[in-house]
This record gives structure tokens, sequence and C-alpha cells, in this order.
């Protein structure tokens, strides 16, 4: 299966193709790139009926003075919006609360900023809107302007500091699968210890490593295999590349590669590489039954700094497979 | 030379998944080393009773080892070396062998998904008891099978087995066959599977066809074999072999102890798992809980195979020929030898004289205050590791013109008791000490290199002695070829190399342990920065200390469930027996750093009786809670001498 799609970068100045949504999800949070849809929006005079802020309690209670400030900056910006507060590990909570909003339907154009929701979050979300049967939504996504390397060296970059803990993602289970070796397939970040740990986790029979080409920066692409080295090794492996800020293409090549597997293999994918690349591991895992997917889940969340936004995307993702 | 061809003999293998033949082909059961380790034998890992408990680090081989035992494994061992020269049948040769053993792993994904998303925990616990008991069914179903097919067992009892699995499942139809039951219960494991997937989003119902209860099938299908198939004695076992137990939850592990202790006549357990991977001793019955000799018998990998360093390395030798033979390149120029490959152990002089190569008197000049103006009689022309200890022995008050005696005597060749004693000190207690201060007099890090040290490095685990070889060929590939492809040998830099990229990454993975992984780096840093401190104590007081002692039971909570987790981790290594903490002291728990971060610290590689850093509790939080703890003993003053040194071991 290949996606059409539509993938452009949002701008302020003119519309692109993609239309505005009338419902916007975000993640509350006190990095900059958090509201940066919204201000977008603001500049494009952009309506919007609501906009759903799912605030997490272990996000909030770490934050103080201007970072509280900041993460609390959404109601700044005139649109409607309703809070849905809870947990950051359980994303059912606040599904069953926006389900009873009975405004997620077909009828209105929905949309999903994923700047500052955790992958397994926003993974969930994306199956429960397969769930209730939405066709597409739009899913917006800001870089940050740069990645902080703690000690100035390349192979010193941590996905976070504290310690994880590999969990399937909520409701990617995959299916059973008897006495076939399990298939790893991650998407590659620069945290080499982050793959190591999913690897011997798993115990996969073959891993496929893909890895984000071009990535936001040029050397990005060699910094990921360099601090993977260790997985490189393995005989079983195998590299392959798609773009770093593409779901669609991510979500081909794994169509491309996984293809050989049958219904009877258990196919883990672990989206740890950029949230764009994530995405396009979701759309592709939300249409096969098969896929588990697996994820680090940090013991603690830090407090996001980034004064600095990249570029932001704007992805229609089709739920319904054509 | 067909270059292209060639692959890394040390790359990894995934020891979960690898083929039956493969295991065959890359690893080496230690029993083909030694017969008996530490009171366990080939026949027993099948024959025992007692539920037999694996303990190890990561990469100590025990994945390797559940495995090995499995039937698919046995089977294909049979097919490749026992069926021609041997008169028994597959079955035959199983029974000889006083057991059949199913390997069972439940990832620690799938494990961790049984809780939360509002289900009550007692929900929780059924399902998951329902779920083992269908893979454990699943898998014993999946051995009678293929003993069936390939004839190991008699067409016409398996009629009977069949009804009795009809009335086990509660199945009803007619024209069932053993594959329609395995169907069943690929079906049932999908039932649970698909609601974990459900219930994480809406509310959901649990509804499996028949709900399997504890023992249920785990206990009822081998019963059903005994019954049935003649040929299962009753001192036959039917064994669970279930790896990775660390992973299982508290309320998980309870269920399955409950199991080990209850279990019935010929069912039995095998467990594989981490140091400290017990999460609970507990059982179901709030009032039972299994007890190591009573319940289990407990073998732990590194102690065994530290038992005997030869047995150690002899093994080490063997898993590394054959990887190596697998390797044309290797396999034909005969380069399978791993000793001859990094070299037998290291060459410390030479290491030195590299070291002084242009500043050969540095030594003299370091000490040169303290030294009295005749220091200079001390020189020993060919060995300046010789040198350093006179230089040592003066400073800590021996008699200048006697130790210069005891040099020039050693310089040529005469026996005295100044010369014998210069000489025993130099081969049995410093050497590896002044070459490391050495290193820091030239502020340069000591080299780590050759077999010897890379088995010591290796700490008792055999993948770090796996990953330490394959760092090394693959920098040998690039930077080394023409030694590697010609010679059969990699260079002593590019051994080093190796071993620091391998110490500096196991370090960095410290901090990403499930939980306290902060503390416990922080553990390691500062023992590595106290051990440090002795290694470059000018006068070599406590050489080579690198062990600490501590009542682990005294230690305050959380810091002792960090302390358990630093050990399940393999971050420190409990010595097997109590020991003297230092000379003249009572017996206690010794504890090791894991000798793989040594390179980063610049520390001895091995382990020696001596002085210790003797923890309380609050020394032990302090490491794991603050920056640059400093040594116990006061390491700056030039005095207080202690001069016990026990034995060297590995």
């Amino acid at each position: 299966m290949s996606a059409a799609y539509i993938m452009e970068e949002v701008q302020t100045k003119t519309a692109g193709q993609l239309e505005p949504v009338d419902y916007l999800i975000i993640a509350a949070g006190s990095d900059t790139r958090s509201y940066e849809i919204l201000r977008k929006y603001k500049k494009l005079n952009f309506d919007l009926k609501a906009v759903y802020v799912f605030e997490f309690d272990e996000r909030k209670k770490e934050l103080t003075g201007h970072d509280l400030i900041k993460h609390n900056e959404y109601s700044e910006f005139g649109y409607p919006f309703k809070v849905f507060k809870g947990s950051i590990d359980d994303p059912k909570p606040y599904l069953n609360e926006i389900n009873s909003t009975s405004t997620l339907n077909n009828d209105n154009k929905i949309g999903i900023d994923l700047s500052s929701f955790t992958k397994p979050f926003f993974f969930t979300i994306f199956k429960f809107f397969e769930l209730i049967k939405l066709n597409h939504v739009t899913a917006y996504y800001t870089e940050p302007k740069a990645y902080v390397f703690n000690t100035g060296t390349y192979d010193s970059y941590r996905s976070s500091m504290g310690s994880h803990i590999v969990k399937e993602i909520p409701s990617f289970t995959g299916n059973n699968v008897a006495d076939q070796d399990p298939v790893l397939v991650i998407l590659l970040g620069f945290d080499g210890g982050l793959s190591r740990e999913i690897s011997d986790e798993i115990g996969p029979g073959r891993t496929i490593l893909i890895n984000g080409f071009p990535g936001f920066e040029p050397e990005y692409k060699d910094l990921s295999l360099i601090n993977n080295e260790r997985l490189l090794s393995d005989e079983s492996k195998e590299l392959v590349y798609g773009r770093a800020n593409n779901p669609f293409e991510i979500c081909n090549v794994l169509s491309e590669k996984l293809k050989e597997f049958s219904n009877n293999t258990l196919i883990n994918l672990a989206p740890i590489g950029s949230k764009p690349m994530a995405l396009g591991a979701c759309i592709y895992a939300i249409r096969n039954e098969n896929v588990r997917v697996v994820y680090p889940v940090p013991d603690k969340y830090g407090i996001a700094n980034n004064s600095d936004v990249g570029k932001t995307w704007g992805y229609k993702i089709p739920l319904i497979s054509e | 030379m067909t270059e292209y061809l060639y692959k890394n003999p040390f790359n990894d293998y995934s020891a979960n998944v690898v083929a039956p033949k493969t295991i065959l082909e890359y690893w080496c059961s230690p029993f083909q080393i030694q017969k008996n380790l530490a009171g366990l034998n080939e026949t027993s890992v099948y024959s025992e009773k007692n539920p037999i408990v694996f303990m190890g680090g990561r990469g100590s081989g025990k994945t390797m080892f559940l495995r090995f035992w499995s039937y698919s494994v046995q089977k294909e061992l049979y097919l490749t070396e026992k069926k021609e020269k041997n008169e028994q049948s597959l079955l035959e040769s199983i029974l000889s062998s006083g057991g059949i053993a199913s390997y069972i792993r439940i990832d620690g994904p799938a494990l961790r998904s049984f809780e939360g998303f509002g289900v009550k925990e007692e929900i929780w616990d059924i399902i998951f008891m329902h779920y083992f008991e269908l893979i454990v069914g699943r898998s014993f179903l999946k051995t009678i099978k293929d003993l069936i097919d390939i004839g190991e067992l008699e067409k016409p009892k398996t009629e009977s087995f069949i009804t009795g699995l009809k009335s086990l499942f509660s199945l009803n139809s007619e024209n069932i066959d053993i594959n329609n039951i395995i169907n069943y219960v690929e079906e049932e494991i999908e039932t649970v599977t698909r609601y974990r997937s459900e219930v994480a989003i809406f509310e959901s119902k649990f509804l499996p066809r028949k709900l399997f209860p504890s023992k249920s099938l785990s206990f009822g299908i081998p019963r059903l074999c005994r019954t049935i198939f003649s040929e299962f004695k009753e001192s036959f076992n039917f064994i669970i072999l279930i790896d990775e137990y660390e992973n299982f939850m508290e309320c998980q592990q309870r269920m399955i102890n409950s199991l080990i202790k209850f279990s019935e006549e010929g069912v039995t357990f095998r467990l594989g798992m981490r140091l400290e991977g017990f999460r609970t001793y507990g059982t179901i019955n709030n009032d039972d809980f299994i007890k190591e000799g009573r319940d289990y018998q407990l073998f732990v990998f590194e102690e065994i195979m530290n038992l005997n360093s030869e047995g150690y390395q002899d093994y080490l030798i063997q898993i590394a020929k054959k990887r190596l033979e697998t390797v044309p390149e290797f396999k034909d120029k005969d380069f399978t030898d791993i000793k001859h490959i990094l070299g037998t152990r290291e060459v410390l002089l030479d290491e030195v004289l590299d070291l002084v190569k242009n500043n050969r008197y540095k030594h003299f000049d370091f000490f040169s205050k303290s030294l009295p103006a005749n220091a200079k009689d001390l020189l020993a022309s060919q060995n300046p590791i010789i040198e350093l200890l006179a230089i040592i022995k003066v400073l800590r008050g021996d008699n200048i013109e006697l130790i210069s005696k005891a040099v020039n005597d050693f310089n040529d060749g005469i026996k005295s008791d100044g010369s014998e004693k210069l000489k025993y000190d130099y081969n049995n207690k410093y050497r590896l000490s002044l070459t490391i201060l050495f290193n820091s007099i030239h502020r340069k890090n000591k080299l780590y290199y050759s077999f010897n040290t890379f088995s010591y490095l290796s700490s008792g685990i055999v993948g770090h002695f796996m990953e330490l070889c394959r760092k090394s060929f693959q920098y040998a590939e690039f930077e080394g070829r023409e030694k590697l492809f010609t010679e059969g040998t990699i260079s002593k830099e590019i051994q080093n190399k190796s071993a620091k990229d391998i110490a500096s990454r196991e370090f960095q993975m410290v901090r990403r342990i499930e939980n306290y992984g902060g503390e416990i780096y922080r553990m390691t840093e500062n023992l590595g920065n106290i051990f440090r401190l002795y290694h470059v104590d000018e006068l070599l007081r406590y050489p080579e200390t690198n062990q600490f002692t501590v009542d682990q039971e005294t230690i305050q909570e959380p810091y002792r469930e960090m302390f358990r987790t630093a050990i399940k981790w393999s971050i420190i290594q409990p010595k097997k027996r109590l020991q003297h903490s230092s000379p003249g002291k009572g017996r206690t728990q010794l504890y090791t750093l894991n000798r793989i971060f040594s390179p980063i610290f610049n520390i001895t590689y091995r382990t020696r009786g001596g002085v210790n850093e003797e923890y309380k509790s609050e020394n032990i939080i302090k490491i794991m809670t603050s920056d640059n703890v400093k040594p116990k003993r006061n390491l700056s003053k030039r005095k207080e001498i202690d001069t016990g040194q026990q034995f060297l071991e590995l």
C-alpha cells in the first residue's frame, strides 16, 4: 500500500493546500514549539471551533515561574479551548472524555499538533482516530531549531536523562505469533543506547534499521549511524533510508520492506527517530494489525526549553486505506 | 584472498532466536570444558527434580545455556552429532537424558502490558495466568506433535492422547487432531492479545472460550503424556525453561513462584534471570515463599565461570575458536586461536619502555624532592619498573643502600635476600600497579590488551569478551588489515582502543538502567574514581584495590533496592563466599566494580585480595547521591603502610 499525500510547510503569509481544521488537539508544554501552530493559525487568520488541550500532570508539576506561564499560553490566542487533564502514561481517560464531546467526526475537520505530544501518546490517539472511523486528519509538527548535545560531542546525545522501560504502546500489541522469529524495525535516532536496549528486549531474528535521510541537517544521518554502530554490526540487520521529515515516505518504505513478511510474523516497530518518521510508522501500524509498537518510556519527563523553533510542517493523513 | 567474503566472526547474534543449528555452530556447553560446575553436571540439568535457577549478568550466556537444553536444540544435536554413531532413536536419547525441555521467553514489553487501563489487578492476574498456561501448553503440544510426526511416539496411542486433550480443552467436535488443538491454543492466545489492545482505548470484556487456571496446561499436559505414553516414566521430567525471569512483574513472579513451590512429580522448572532477578520470593499464598536450597537450587553464572580461571579461559578459547572457524580466511590459515590473535598476556615492561622512550628518567624527576642525592644508585638500566619499585621502597623508608644493592644483584642475576624479595614483589605483587603508576607519572592511560586482560575485563560475562573481540576485529579490519590477515594478530593499540570504547559504552548504558539509572551511574563513577585514587597513590600502599565491603541488609531503603539493581545489572559483582574485608579482619561480603569499566578509570583489570573500602549504609548513600566522593583511607600522607596482599584471582 502506497500513500498519496499532502505535505507542506505551514507559512504565515499565505495559506497552502492544507485547509484549516475546525478542531485542533494539542499538548500543553513549556517549549516554544508547543503553540507555534496557534501562532501561525493566528497570523493566517484561520478560525478554530475549539482547541482541545491535553495537559499532563507529570509535565505541569515540574514547572514553575516563566516555564509555567509558557505552559499556560494556549489560552492567550483567543481561540475557544477545552482542557483535558490526566497522566501522560494513560491516554484512555482523555480519549473517553474527548469522545464524549461528539465533535470528532467526519463532519468536522480534525487536526493534531504532534510537537509536544510524546510519541506513545500520539500513536494511541491515531489508533483512536481510526477506531472512531475518521477518514483523515491533519497533523502538524514544528521542528526544533537544533538538538542539544550535552557535552558538545555528537555521541553524547541522550533523548532524555533518566532511565527507561521498554513498553508496548497502548493498543499496538500486534498479533499473537508463534514460532516465528520477531522482526524489529527501528526508526533510528541519535541515541544509540536506546536502540540497543530495545533490541535486547525484543531479541529479534532480523532487524531493519531506517535512517532519516535527508535529515533536518546534512550531518544528522551520519550521527545516527555513528551512534548506532553496535546495532549496525548485527549480522541480521539491514539498513534503509527514508526522509526524516516525511511520514508518507517512511510509511512507504515500511510497506516495501515488510511486504515479504506474512501476517504470521510479529513486526516490532520502534519509532525512536524524528516525530515525522514516527508518524509514518504510526500510519503503517494502524493499517497492519500484526505490527506491535514498542517504545522506551522514560521514568521521568524533563522540561523542554527550546527557545527557537524550526519549520512547521502540515500533513494530511488518510486513515482509511485507499 | 577473497576479502569480500570476510565477516567479523564476533558479530552479534541474538541468542533468543538464533536457529538451533547456529547455537551448535557458535556456542559450546560449559560442560564440555568442565564436567562439573559447582555441583551441577550435564545430567542433572534434565534429571534434577528440584527447580534450578540460573542467574547471570547481561551477556553471561544464560539464554544460550537455557536454549541448549530445549527440545529443538537437542533434536538438532541428535541429528547432527549422535544419529549416525548412535543406536538410540531420538526418543530413546531423550528418555535416557531424563527430561524434555520447553523454552519459554515472554518479552518484557508483553509482560508489562498486563496492568493498567482501569482493569483491576486481580483480573489482570487471572488473564496473565491463563496466558502463561496457554504459552506453556502450546510449547509442550508442539514438542509432542513433532515426536508424533517423526514417528517417535506410537500412532495408536496418539488417538488416546487427542481424546485426553479434548477433555482438557473441553472440545466436543469429532474430527480433531493435534493441529486443531494447537490452532485452538493459538486463537486463545490471540484473544488475550486482542484484549490487551482494545482495553487500552475503550472499555472491553475479556471473553475466552475457556479460562485456563494455574497448572491446568503446564502440569495437565505432562500428566496426560505420562498417562498415555508409558515411555515417560515417573522419574522423567517435563521441564519448563523460563528465560528472562527478571522481566516478570512482581505479581507475575508470585504466580510462577507458586508453581515452583507446589510443582508436581515429573514437572520441574529451570529459570534464567539476572542477578537479583527475583522481584519477590512470595507466592500467591501470603504465608508461603520460595527459599533457595529448599525449593530451588541456585547457580550464578559468573561464579561458576570464575571457579577456575583456567576453565573460564579455556571456555572463551573454545567459543572464539568456533566463531573464527566460520570465517574461511581464518580457518584456512589456521588463525583460530584467539590467544595467538590477541597475544597471550600483556608485556608490561615493553609498555613501560615505550612510555619512557622520550623521557627515560621522568620517574626519578617526579620523586626527586623526596629522594636522597644518591637515588641514581637505584638505576636498573633495562628495567624502569624495577627502578620505580626501588624508589617506592626507599620512599617508604627502606635503606637506600640495601635497596640499591638488591637492584644491582637483580640486574646481575645474583640471588641475594634483597634481590629475591625485589623479584618476588616485582613478579607477584606490584608489576601491574607500578605500570599503572608509571602511566600516571607520564600522564598517559594504561593500555588494555591481550587475551588474558580481555578475559579478566569480561568479569565472567562471556558476552563482554565477545564484544571486546568484536570491536577489536572491527577496528583491525580497517586499521590493521595486514597484521590480521597475514599474521593473524591484532595490535595492542587496536585492542586498547576497543577496550576503551566498550568500557565507555557500558558506562553510558548504566544511566539507562530501569529505575535508579542515575544513582547507579553516580555510584559507578564514584567507585571508579575512588579506586583510581588508590592506583595513583605514590606509595602504592594498597595496590590494585577495586573491592568494597558492605552488609547489604543494613542499607537504608530505597538505596538498598538501588544497590540490588546495580547487582542485577552486574555493575557491581558480589564475591561468592564471605571473605576477609582486610587482613586480620572478620569475614564479610565483598563486592567488585565490574572490571569492564577498568579502562575508563585506568585501574586494574583483575581482583586481588588485600584491603578494601569498608562501607556502611551512609557511605553507600553518599556514593549514590554525591559527586567526587573520596576514599575512606587517607591516601595523601606517606605513612601507615599495610603489608597484606593475599592472592591473585580471576
